[in-house]
């Protein structure tokens, strides 16, 4: 169940992972990538990726001798939207790499990997923080219309081929069958608060839909159903969500290496093409219109009780906002990446690299540079440092480590490494905290190895 | 050598980056998040409170209990009532009969040949007035006692026979058995008589003399040498449920009768200042006897708090006496109803006396039955009585809502402990730079009203207003065009501290009422709105 609140950088990899061509899970980013091994065999391993626009920093701010609060007249609000932008996002995703293989054939490499994906995104208006701003005054309109959340669980059999073209150019290709498991997304046209002496309106228009055991027990028609809770599984049901095959989808990656020169490589990729198609257990409720308070409505019909009044207030809500459920079919997609990398030979146990990661999301764009230093001294083992910066979000060193033990590898990838932390002192209570930390993007796992020297053209170097 | 210096120069770089993430990975310095309280960001807070509206006819329901209520045009009013039951129980009075009679029976011999049987007649007189006939009557209580005495020797039967009183159809008849050593069987007959009808008889010589007769039949033998044969007879404890005939003229007086004014007792702070237009008392009577009659009211006085004297009596034309002088009988069940009605608009000080606002009215109550009686019984109404049947006087006083106020003032005093309110919340109540509550009305009544507010300390010294004097609260207007009318409180950050400093003990209320804009005289219906928002704001730091 925590694979189902993860959140979002989704179906995307360690930016440190995209240059460590001893780790076989290279070919998930850029399906054009071939491990240096002959072949191998994924054991499992798991991938957790965390990110928020906001750090620690953002919601505290420094003022020199002492750090601040949101609460504060000293906290600089323009600072804190600047970061947050429309949209203060948090994002995870988490990855259970199950089992896989790949193999060399001549100039092709063949993988196949079977993984289960969990992602969350949520998406906080920035208004949120106008209420500790500024708080409800009088001509105020709270815009909350960005407010969103997604989340999936889905399997995702990964089929990769990739070729070398000529002694320049690699082309690759990724083919997902994607199978969904269940789901959740919000889709908010308006959500506006607009607060006055007079009367606070709350201006509602969206809609929720799950694919999940959920029921919803409908009440009188244009009101908020009766009642909404998780429907318990037989152990039947359990194992079809576990292991069955419903909520087609479907995602390919591209990718191409181009070696202009012995020193000189350059890459792109474009990952995670793709959606999930929820048909099963599905469920929605959509919901539009004005709802104006204008205090307590006290009449005669009420004036002995007061309670009655404020029962109104939640009966007009029911029925003033127009409901309606259904159970129609809808579809997520995943999170498309762009990737774009250049890699300079120093010489063969020696790199340098630099790469541009993009990923289109809807009011989540996000774009990060990162460059690092590749070392592999020995066949059995090679080395990552690199340094990530995303513009308006994280920035940070990243590391990979790989190490062979025989044809056993373990491997370690991690971005934005949380390298600075400091003690907070804060209401009589001390803590550890990364104050700076936005991101966290850590892989780990086994792999078997089997020609971990890869093809001659390319030896390692203490096989020289 | 070549290769070693390659592996010299790849474990430099590879130590050099270990070291680079190494001294990257440092401790910084501590974080000290302090907010402290004078540092606190300052904030608004607005809203709409409560939004009430409200007409009068949405209280009425509840204020019928203090006796408010509507006509059909909406005109609210009060009315007071007061149901007196004129006792008419001895309008028809049936006194104990004790009778004897003795008849004289002669000298015969049986044995001779000669006859014993004789017959005599008698009469029991009911009527206990010399005006008054009864003509039948249907009982449920008394007893009946008969027992005779017949002279020595003879021996046979006396039958004693009512033919007007009978029970189920069936005349009374008692036969006693008479033995030749003076013993008769039974000594004593004895009737009891719930459920006896009884049929009266009166002549036109004595038109008021009813009577129940009674025969008696003598049947003996032997040898008499003459004697009285004695016939007691008696009626006693007689109860009717229903009486027939003609009444007479009969008087009662009620005395003391009175009726309370219960709202004048809780608005006594207002009747300086407010002057009522219209009243009416009515004394109405209901007849549920089949007899008609003649009422007086008589000193009709008006009391103020607990007086034993009254301070005004009320006289309509002069006189303090007012005259129903035909209260119809009851016709086949139908009550007979009659009123006398005492307005605004009649000869007398009742409107004075409404304007006393007096706390109770007592008044005495005169009747007479058949108010026409003449000297001929034959044009005399047929009366009747049934049992639980009553002449009632409803005293029903009716003060129509038509009236005038200018210059009524009322002072509250709220007793609060503002110190002891805030106990506890003492942050809260410090972060506050202002705090206003927004009134907005719409009065559809015809009242106007001004207030002020302000707190004092326990010395009684003034400490600051919350609402400034003459502040208009509502503006008199009519449910068909309301009068708007907005003000607001404000309580400031130095106003707290102030009421905090000087520990705030009482919050009084000043406030003047009138009706209209200008004390005019007005109506005030049903159909009177009074539409109130309510909102809030405030603005303060955040509390830490």
């Amino acid at each position: 169940m925590m694979l189902m609140v993860c959140p979002a950088l989704t179906g995307q990899s360690p930016m440190s992972t995209y240059f460590m061509e001893t780790i076989p899970q290279v070919r998930q980013i850029n399906p054009a990538m071939m491990p240096r091994a002959n072949g191998f065999y994924t054991l499992p391993g798991i991938e957790l990726m965390v990110g928020s626009d906001l750090s620690f920093s953002n919601i505290f701010q420094d003022k020199g001798s002492e750090w601040v609060s949101p609460l504060s007249r000293r906290f600089d609000y323009d600072k804190l939207y600047r970061a947050t932008g429309k949209v203060f996002n948090v994002n995870e995703q988490t990855t259970v790499d199950i089992l896989g293989f790949g193999f060399r054939r001549g100039r092709d490499y063949f993988s196949i990997s079977y993984s289960i994906k969990g992602d969350l995104n949520a998406g906080l208006p920035r208004d949120l923080f106008k209420v500790t701003e500024k708080g409800f005054a009088d001509g105020s309109v709270f815009d909350f219309s960005t407010l969103r959340m997604k989340t999936q669980l889905y399997k995702e059999i990964n089929i990769g081929y990739a070729r070398e073209w000529n002694d320049k150019l690699n082309v690759g290709i990724n083919v997902k069958p994607l199978f969904g498991m269940v789901a959740g997304m919000t889709d908010i046209n308006r959500l506006e608060l607009r607060t006055s002496r007079e009367k606070y309106e709350v201006l509602v228009d969206g809609s929720i839909r799950v694919s999940a055991p959920v029921e919803i027990t409908e009440g009188v028609p244009g009101e908020f159903p009766e009642d909404i809770e998780g429907r318990e599984l037989e152990d039947s049901e359990m194992r079809a969500y576990l292991s069955g095959f419903r909520n087609p989808g479907f995602a390919i990656d591209l990718g191409a290496v181009y070696k202009f020169n012995d020193k000189w490589h350059f890459s792109a990729a474009v990952n995670n093409l793709g959606f999930i198609s929820w048909k099963s257990d599905l469920n929605s409720l959509s919901f539009k219109g004005n709802y104006s308070f204008e205090g307590l409505e006290l009449d005669g019909s009420n004036k002995d009780d007061l309670d009655d009044a404020l029962e109104a207030i939640g009966d007009s809500l029911k029925s003033i906002i127009n409901y309606s459920t259904g159970h129609g079919k809808f579809s997520t997609s995943l999170v498309p990446g762009i990737w774009l990398g250049a890699e300079y030979h120093l010489n063969h146990y020696m790199s340098f690299g630099f790469i541009s990661r993009s990923m289109l999301q809807k009011n989540n764009f996000r774009e990060d540079l990162n460059i690092s230093a590749n070392y592999k001294p020995y066949s059995f083992v090679s080395v990552n440092v690199n340094y990530s910066y995303c513009f308006n979000g994280a920035n940070g060193l990243g590391t990979a480590l790989s190490v062979l033990l025989g044809p056993l590898q373990i491997y370690a990838v991690a971005d934005y490494a949380p390298v600075r932390y400091s003690n907070v002192i804060m209401d009589d209570s001390e803590f550890v905290m990364f104050p700076y930390q936005k991101q966290l993007n850590v892989r780990a796992g086994l792999n078997l190895i089997f020609g971990r020297h890869g093809n001659r053209n390319n030896p390692s170097i203490d096989f020289r | 050598m070549s290769n070693k210096r390659n592996i010299r120069f790849r474990d430099f770089i590879g130590l050099s980056l270990i070291a680079m993430t190494v001294l990257y990975s440092c401790k910084g310095d501590d974080i000290i998040v302090n907010d402290p309280d004078d540092d606190m960001r300052s904030i608004s807070i607005t809203g709409p409170f409560i939004s009430a509206s409200y007409t009068l006819q949405d209280f009425l329901e509840d204020l019928e209990g203090d006796g408010i209520f509507s006509d059909e045009d909406g005109l609210l009013y009060y009315q007071t009532r007061q149901d007196v039951e004129i006792e008419w129980d001895d309008l028809v009075t049936l006194n104990d009969v004790n009778s004897t009679w003795n008849h004289y029976i002669p000298p015969f011999n049986t044995g001779s040949g000669d006859d014993g049987s004789f017959e005599f007649s008698d009469r029991a007189i009911l009527s206990h007035r010399n005006d008054v006939r009864y003509d039948s009557l249907d009982l449920t209580a008394g007893m009946l006692r008969i027992a005779i005495a017949t002279p020595y020797g003879l021996s046979g039967t006396v039958t004693v026979d009512c033919p007007g009183m009978t029970s189920g159809g069936e005349p009374v008849s008692i036969t006693f058995t008479v033995y030749g050593n003076g013993m008769v069987s039974p000594e004593e007959f004895s009737l009891p008589l719930e459920g006896m009808h009884i049929d009266l008889e009166s002549n036109d010589e004595a038109p008021y003399l009813s009577s129940l007769r009674v025969n008696t039949r003598v049947a003996l033998e032997g040898l008499s040498y003459g004697g009285d044969l004695t016939v007691y007879f008696s009626l006693s404890d007689m109860e009717a449920e229903a009486a027939y005939g003609y009444f007479g003229t009969q008087e009662t007086t009620k005395t003391d009768v009175e009726l309370d004014f219960e709202l004048f007792d809780e608005i006594d702070d207002l009747k300086d200042r407010v002057r009522v237009d219209r009243i009416s008392i009515s004394i109405q009577l209901h007849n549920s006897i089949g007899t008609p009659f003649y009422v007086e009211t008589r000193n009709m006085r008006f009391y103020k708090d607990d007086d034993e004297d009254p301070y005004e009596y009320l006289t309509v034309d002069g006189s303090s006496t007012l005259v129903i002088d035909n209260v119809p009988a009851s016709v086949g069940g139908e009550p007979g109803f009659a009123e006398v009605v005492i307005d605004d608009k009649s000869d007398s000080n009742v409107l004075d006396i409404a304007n006393g606002f007096p706390r109770s009215m007592k008044l005495d109550i005169f009747s007479r039955s058949n108010p026409d009686a003449g000297s001929d019984p034959e044009s005399e109404p047929l009366n009747y009585k049934l049992a639980g049947q009553d002449l009632v006087a409803a005293l029903v006083a009716k003060i129509p809502f038509t009236l005038s106020a200018a210059g009524y003032e009322r002072r509250d005093t709220i007793e609060f402990d503002f110190n002891d309110m805030i106990e506890g919340s003492e942050n809260e109540v410090e972060s506050i730079e202002l705090a206003s509550v927004y009134f907005d009305f719409e009065n559809g009544l015809p009242l106007s009203i001004s207030a002020s507010a302000y707190v004092i300390d326990g010395n009684g010294d003034l400490i600051n207003y919350v609402l400034d004097e003459g502040t208009s609260i509502i503006i008199a207007g009519t449910a068909a065009r309301p009068e708007a009318s907005s003000f607001k409180v404000d309580l400031t950050e130095d106003q707290i501290e102030a009421f905090r400093q000087r520990e705030a003990k009482q919050l009084i209320l000043h406030y003047e009422v009138m009706t209209g804009k200008n004390g005019e005289s007005v109506e005030i219906t049903n159909k009177g709105s009074l539409r109130a928002k309510i909102s809030l704001s405030a603005k303060g730091t955040i509390p830490n």
